[in-house]
């Protein structure tokens, strides 16, 4: 089960391979396990109309996807996944076929393939022909860096490249935004592992890549905290846990980490994180449409509890077993412990504010009138957070570590923190955060900019017929020309018939032509 | 002479002696037009597959026909003959299916087969021509076989199209023959096998007249292959029945152009003469604007199949560029995008067509809802539209990762940038199209369709088919039978190992 | 020089003009008319064959009549130029008189009398006798190897024309034959003018000594002006060239593809002949380019003209305007290149606009035919009810643009290639350019043919035999283009 094995597949577009190694192996199980989870839950959720074979195929899809990239071995195999599951979630994002679900479906969409772009433009800058040998062209490595972050960061949520993510898990089905939050937003993070972003080669120093994982760390959970729709609050904190994952793998270009174990333990921080957005994000879709109302309050918070404190890294949890994992890989880097346990603070305060924004949503869902049944899919959710990760035999050493007293312990230290932060602040400032919060900036700022395009564009095809006056009259002078030309030769021609006038042309000829001779 | 120098005129005449058949056969005689469309078409697949076999096995059939004292036409089958001539045969069937049944109660049949199966002879005359003279030779009746298929429907409005086709075409046909008869003129029969032998003679004695030339040429060819600013004449030609427009924007007018530039500067000139003229610049420098140039006019095209010109505007002079470049990969590119593109325009044109004969839809803006009403034909549709984005694994992505690879291997890395930003905004102009159709609610009620499938088999059945191998050639690019396999041997073959 | 070979190629001359005593003779009855027809032509046929055999075989010769030897006698000679002319010949006159006929004998019906509105038009009796004694004529001027034949031989193909042109009946066909008389009359005297004093200063007449005597000297130069004054103004070089459209399109449509093909190439034959050829030592090649700017100019205009007249004849004898002028355009190249090829260019080219142009004059009939009348605004549409017709116009068309595959692209080929290697670069310019000119008008009446609408009233089917002949023209071409290659080669 240790043992990292490579698949070749020749013929597929220039010569594909897939790497089953300890990271793709975890992460395929989890990817499968979570979309299972979301595919179950769809089936139970959604109404059987017109739009749900379609709904299902793009699930397919995306889900192959998500599969491809997490096992490909090549970048244009990764890439091949990555441009798959990108451009197949429109379809799950516009569900709803409302205004605003496309207005965010088509914002996630702008993201997405400027990413792409960027991410394709990397990977040619730096394929390797066939036939051997480099390009005379040599991208400094760090603009190749730069080009693969923003390839990626679209998906792995990069503060600054994050915008599209609330109002995309706001607008897409609870199932699907479980998949898309829990599964893919792994591949993002895996592609930087794999295409070896943080490594010392990019001349990128890794304070750099700390100070954007930090940044990106607290930036989630300030701006988690002031928004009250639980998707939104989910989206930030997606934000802020692909930032730890970030700080982590850049932090470990310095000292003499063993890189095996650190790609273990973020792998294991990214199937932990996912296993519970996944789950959140199928409570939260319960809770909007009024099952979860008509269960018992204690099972609700337990159900939604248990990921949320998961994530926070509470002991005995997944995310404990992460932490540790990370603290574990990590050990020689001096300010990263200090840093994980603010960081669990931080995702403590979150995560309370996640509960309490679940208890009451300020608006419900459009799909409240119809029937779900998926509580299944939902506790089988909750139970395979609570479990999954401590199963897994690839985790055995990190789970052995987590279950240390002192590391207990020493878990329980940053939610501890951060609950008492959180309560001290909220009590005070209980008054001033309700309320529906309105569009943020970037989405009224998306909206600005597509009128303005689509009002550019309509302006564009009026002044077409101005512009193209230009040649159409230009062709109409032509053509004027040419009838008047046409016309003259006619009277002149008239004119050369008369026999005066061509007996006289005669006479001419003659004379030039003996001139001539 | 043996009989494998008999296969190229044999392949010409599969479609020329039936052609010159059908134009006889009266309008009523639909069976027998149809037998012989299809058996033609069937018959100069076969008789292709044959000459690959030939070739495979080292072959090297040629065969010569004298015309006048001093000038014959050649014909003859090298790598990117084959890859030319198999695209137009398979295509051709396609488009024959397809257009039997989209003509199906239309006038003049008879006149259209007929002009139908010259076009196709003239493009497969091109495609094995062995010198420029025979190139230019097939290239001029392509031109003036095209011409009754574009004013097919005698309206006022296709004649004016037809005639700004013309203008065009014959004014470009001028030029390339003045370009060829000089060329002639100072080195004799320009031959393509000598791979640019010709030109190296007279490189330093003439190099002025030698740019002069390759100006003509190329100028001459630019027009069939629409490079701005002489590709005006590819939007208006729209107005011709929808097979044409699949035939003229996928196989047979606007690749015989994009062929003619790749012959021209690797089999006419050769590599190293052309760079040493510094011509390729200018062309490179053509391309790039007529890439964005097309692709900002598609945005503003309301009417389906002229957003459809304008992007093939725009994706044809991927294969200039890619030609300009100059190195193994961006030839692999060019030579790859050839095949690539036929395959999704010519899908993207069929379900055009699908959506004016079926639905009568003919603009962006009525298509909202089609796509369940239409779901195959927008499926193919979407697959194809995909594949132009560049979205892997369909075949689009192969040609322009190899084309982004060869810009950086000969150190232009703007042409990477300029790809990109291609992609970018062919995914501007198609995805909305993708957008409507799927998730706006239709307007009004389409009319119902007749049968179980959403409009005839033979007009379903051909865009799903090119859809599929768009995405099969994309996805088993690796494989050693595929295009791409095969543009890297002629790259090779060009370039040397 | 004897024997059978001999004889035969004296039928070509013998032949038509016996015939057209005979058909005066049989006053146009119905079935002996077509007797004779049948054997002129079979009779012509079979001294081309002969003819163009034994050029291949032994190169140019010549033939004496009455076994009486240069200067005293007649002779006769055959060179590739003659060789060219006359095989094409052959099918335009058979298909041209295979067109005559059927428009003479094509039944009328009381109907027609309104829509014709009285055109009389040519009667059996009078038509076949000028008919046969123009093919003779023609023929006659191309074997001719003397001055005066030649002189004889273009008055007798000039005046069956006039002739022939006057047989339309009507008084635009009448006024039209008198203007074409004094055009014939000015030239010949011209003509006439030239040979006498060539006579005066050489002393013989004959084409062969001439070639050998010829000097660069005052006498000379005058007597080439005067006859090429004269040629040039029958054969409609701008701006002499008014009496041609009026001619042309007035004439019945066969005599108008006879007069286009033959009639008009007779005089560019001899320009070619005399100044090039015979005389070729006292030209100077200024001469050459103003008579090819001339030509130039004569392109453009002629064009110009086509693009406006309101009938198709009108049209059609407009382009042979252009056409003559872009012959004429062709001599700088040939005088500058002087290689074999230049010459076969524009010999292509002369001959592949005979073929063509007359293909165009027959389906032009046979659509007159059909309508009643050749106005375009009236005919729209007529692809679709005359399929064959549109066809030979078209491929006709083609030929003069010069298409690839038809003659007229070798021919314009072969010139083009020559004139760059030696640098005759505006001559290349307005031989290659004048195809989008020519596509212009082509361009219309195809545009008028396609145009889908209904049909006009008064429209009636036309005999097949015309259509086919016409088509059959213009397929020629199209053979003349792909096969003339083994043909060529073994010449000189």
């Amino acid at each position: 089960m240790t043992a990292t094995m490579t698949v070749e597949a020749p013929w597929l577009l220039f010569g594909g391979k897939l790497l089953f190694d300890p990271v793709s192996r975890a992460l395929l199980a989890s990817t499968l396990v979570i979309w299972g989870l979301a595919a179950w839950s769809a089936a139970r959720t959604l109404p059987a109309d017109e739009r749900r074979p379609g709904h299902f195929g793009f699930f397919g899809l995306v889900m192959g996807g998500n599969l491809i990239a997490t096992v490909a071995g090549d970048p244009v195999t990764f890439f091949l996944g990555y441009a798959l599951l990108g451009l197949c979630t429109y379809p799950l994002i516009a569900y709803d076929r409302t205004a605003s679900t496309l207005d965010s479906a088509r914002l996630y969409l702008v993201y997405m393939l400027i990413g792409e772009g960027l991410l394709l433009a990397a990977l040619v800058l730096s394929w390797s022909p066939p036939g051997g040998g480099t390009f005379p062209l040599h991208l400094d490595a760090r603009w190749l860096a730069l080009l693969v972050l923003g390839g990626l960061g679209v998906k792995a949520g990069i503060p600054g490249l994050h915008s599209w993510m609330p109002a995309a898990y706001r607008a897409t089905p609870s199932a699907a935004a479980s998949a898309l939050a829990g599964a893919t937003i792994s591949v993002a993070i895996l592609g930087t592992m794999r295409l070896g972003l943080f490594l010392p080669d990019t001349g990128v120093p890794s304070a750099a890549w700390v100070l954007l994982g930090t940044a990106g760390t607290l930036f989630g959970v300030v701006r988690g905290l002031t928004r009250s729709e639980p998707e939104h609050v989910l989206a930030y904190s997606s934000v802020s846990q692909m930032g730890i994952a970030i700080t982590v793998l850049g932090a470990r270009l310095t000292g003499g980490t063993s890189d095996a174990a650190v790609l273990l333990a973020v792998t294991a921080f990214l199937v932990h994180h996912g296993l519970a957005k996944g789950s959140l994000f199928l409570g939260v879709g319960l809770v909007r449409d009024g099952t979860l109302a008509r269960l018992p309050r204690a099972v609700v918070l337990g159900g939604l509890g248990i990921p949320a404190l998961a994530l926070a890294g509470l002991p005995l949890s997944s995310g404990s077993l992460a932490k540790t994992g990370l603290a574990e890989a990590t050990h020689l880097v001096d300010y990263l412990e200090p840093f994980l346990v603010v960081s669990s603070a931080a995702t403590m305060m979150l995560m309370l504010h996640f509960l309490e924004t679940v208890v009451a949503p300020t608006e419900p869902s459009p799909r409240r009138a119809h029937v779900s049944a998926a509580v299944g899919p939902w506790a089988a959710s909750v139970v395979s957070v609570l479990l999954a990760v401590w199963l897994w035999p690839d985790f055995r050493p990190m789970a052995r570590t987590a279950l240390r007293p002192e590391n207990m312990v020493h878990a329980l230290w940053g939610p501890s923190i951060g609950a008492l932060i959180w309560l001290a602040v909220t009590r005070t400032l209980r008054r001033g955060r309700r309320g529906p919060a309105g569009p943020s900036w970037v989405e009224r700022g998306a909206r600005v900019l597509t009128a303005r395009w689509e009002g550019w564009l309509g302006r564009y095809r009026e002044t077409r017929p101005a512009l193209r006056q230009l040649p159409t009259s230009a062709r109409r002078s032509l053509r004027h020309a040419a009838v008047d030309f046409e016309g003259a030769v006619g009277s002149l021609d008239r004119y050369v018939g008369t026999w005066t006038l061509t007996g006289t042309l005669f006479l001419i000829l003659l004379l030039a032509l003996s001139r001539l001779l | 002479m043996s009989w494998a120098d008999l296969l190229p005129p044999f392949i010409l005449g599969s479609s020329l002696l039936p052609g010159l058949v059908i134009f006889f056969l009266p309008e009523s005689r639909r069976t027998l037009r149809t037998a012989l469309n299809l058996a033609s078409a069937c018959l100069k697949l076969v008789a292709v597959a044959v000459l690959m076999a030939v070739v495979a096995t080292g072959g090297q059939p040629r065969w010569e026909w004298s015309l006048a004292p001093g000038f014959d036409l050649a014909l003859q089958a090298d790598a990117l003959s084959l890859l030319f001539v198999t695209l137009s045969a398979g295509l051709w069937l396609v488009t024959t299916v397809y257009a039997i049944a989209y003509l199906e109660g239309a006038p003049q049949r008879s006149r259209f087969f007929g002009f139908f199966s010259l076009c196709v002879s003239a493009t497969v005359g091109i495609a094995l021509s062995a010198d420029l003279l025979t190139f230019l030779v097939f290239y001029e009746i392509l031109t003036i076989t095209t011409y009754p298929l574009v004013v097919h429907r005698g309206t006022r409005r296709s004649l004016a199209a037809g005639g700004t086709y013309l203008v065009y075409t014959l004014s470009g046909g001028v030029l390339l023959f003045v370009g060829t008869a000089w060329l002639t003129a100072l080195a004799g029969p320009v031959d393509f096998a000598s791979g640019g032998a010709t030109v190296d003679t007279l490189i330093h004695e003439h190099p002025g007249a030698l740019r002069a030339i390759f100006a003509l040429l190329v100028a001459g060819l630019a027009v069939k292959a629409a490079i701005v600013p002489v590709h005006g004449w590819l939007p208006v030609a729209m107005i011709a029945p929808a097979p044409v427009s699949a035939l003229l924007h996928a196989v047979a007018v606007v690749k015989a152009g994009a062929f003619g530039i790749l012959r021209v500067v690797y089999d006419v000139y050769g590599v190293q003469a052309a760079t040493d003229l510094g011509v390729l610049t200018w062309l490179a420098g053509f391309a790039t604007i007529t890439i964005l140039f097309g692709s900002l006019r598609a945005l503003v095209q309301d009417d389906l199949k002229r957003r459809l010109a304008y992007s093939t505007v725009s994706q044809l002079s991927y294969i200039t560029l890619g030609a300009a470049l100059a190195t193994p990969l961006a030839l692999t590119g060019a030579v790859v995008h050839l095949v690539h593109q036929g395959l999704m325009k010519i899908t993207l044109f069929f379900c055009a067509g699908n959506l004016s004969e079926t639905l009568g839809v003919r603009r962006v803006s009525e298509m909202a809802g089609v796509g369940r009403r239409m779901p195959w034909t927008m499926r193919a549709f979407a697959v194809a539209a995909l594949g132009m984005i560049g979205t892997p694994p369909i075949a689009g992505f192969v040609s322009k990762w190899y084309l982004g690879a060869g810009a950086l291997s000969s150190g232009d890395g703007w042409a990477l940038a300029v790809l990109v930003a291609s992609g970018l905004l062919n995914a501007a102009y198609f995805l909305p199209i993708l957008k409507t159709a799927w998730f706006e609610p239709a307007r009004k009620a389409w009319p119902v369709s007749s049968g179980r499938l959403e409009t005839s088999w033979m007009l379903l059945l051909p865009p799903l088919v090119t859809a599929a191998l768009s995405l099969l050639v994309g996805v088993c690019a690796g494989v050693d039978a595929s295009p791409l396999a095969w543009a890297g041997r002629i790259a090779r073959e060009v370039f040397g190992p | 020089m004897d024997g059978p070979v001999t004889a035969s190629v004296g039928w070509l001359v013998a032949a038509p003009l016996a015939g057209s005593v005979a058909t005066f003779l049989l006053r146009g009855r119905r079935g002996a008319s077509e007797a004779v027809l049948l054997l002129t032509a079979l009779a012509a046929a079979l001294a081309t064959n002969g003819l163009v055999a034994r050029i291949m075989g032994s190169g140019p010769y010549t033939v004496e009549i009455g076994s009486w030897g240069a200067p005293a006698g007649i002779e006769w000679a055959v060179d590739d130029l003659s060789a060219a002319f006359l095989a094409v010949a052959l099918p335009v006159w058979i298909a041209a008189t295979i067109v005559a006929h059927g428009l003479l004998h094509s039944p009328r019906s009381p109907r027609d009398a309104r829509v014709f509105r009285k055109e009389p038009g040519p009667t059996a009796r009078t038509f076949w006798p000028l008919w046969l004694l123009l093919w003779g004529g023609v023929n006659a001027l191309f074997l001719s190897a003397d001055l005066f034949n030649l002189y004889v031989a273009l008055e007798l193909a000039g005046l069956a024309g006039v002739a022939l042109v006057a047989t339309a009946g009507v008084l635009p066909a009448l006024q039209a034959a008198l203007r074409y008389f004094f055009a014939n009359v000015a030239g010949s005297i011209s003509f006439l003018t030239g040979v006498a004093l060539v006579y005066h200063r050489y002393q013989t007449l004959d084409l062969q000594l001439l070639r050998s005597a010829a000097e660069s000297d005052a006498s000379t130069t005058v007597a080439l002006a005067l006859l090429g004054a004269g040629l040039l103004l029958k054969a409609a070089l701008f701006p002499m060239h008014a009496w041609l459209p009026r001619a042309h399109a007035a004439a019945p449509a066969p005599v108008s593809a006879i007069l286009s093909a033959l009639v008009v190439k007779a005089p560019v034959y001899l320009v070619l002949r005399l100044w090039l050829d015979v005389f070729h030592v006292a030209l100077p090649p200024s001469v050459l380019t103003f008579v090819g700017a001339l030509g130039a100019i004569g392109i453009v205009w002629g064009s110009a003209r086509a693009l406006r007249v309101e009938r198709l004849k009108s049209l059609i004898a407009y382009s042979t305007v252009a056409q003559v002028g872009l012959l004429f355009t062709a001599f700088p190249i040939v005088h500058a290149a002087g290689s074999r090829d230049a010459r076969w260019g524009l010999v292509f080219l002369a001959v592949g606009h005979a073929v063509a142009k007359a293909s165009m004059f027959l389906a032009a009939g046979g659509l007159a035919r059909a309508h009643g009348h050749d106005r375009l605004d009236q005919m729209t549409g007529f692809g679709a009810r005359e399929p064959l017709c549109t066809y030979a116009f078209g491929l006709g068309g083609m030929s003069l643009l010069g298409v690839p595959g038809t003659i007229g692209f070798s021919g314009k080929w072969l010139l083009a290639t020559s004139g760059l290697e030696v640098w005759a670069v505006p001559w290349v310019v307005a031989v290659s350019a004048s195809a989008l000119l020519t596509a212009a008008y082509v361009w219309r009446v195809l545009a008028i043919a396609i145009r889908s609408a209904p049909e006009p009233a008064g429209t009636r089917p036309l005999a097949r035999r015309i259509a086919w002949s016409a088509f059959a023209l213009a397929v020629l071409t199209v053979a003349l283009g792909l096969g003339s290659g083994p043909f060529v080669e073994p010449l000189p």
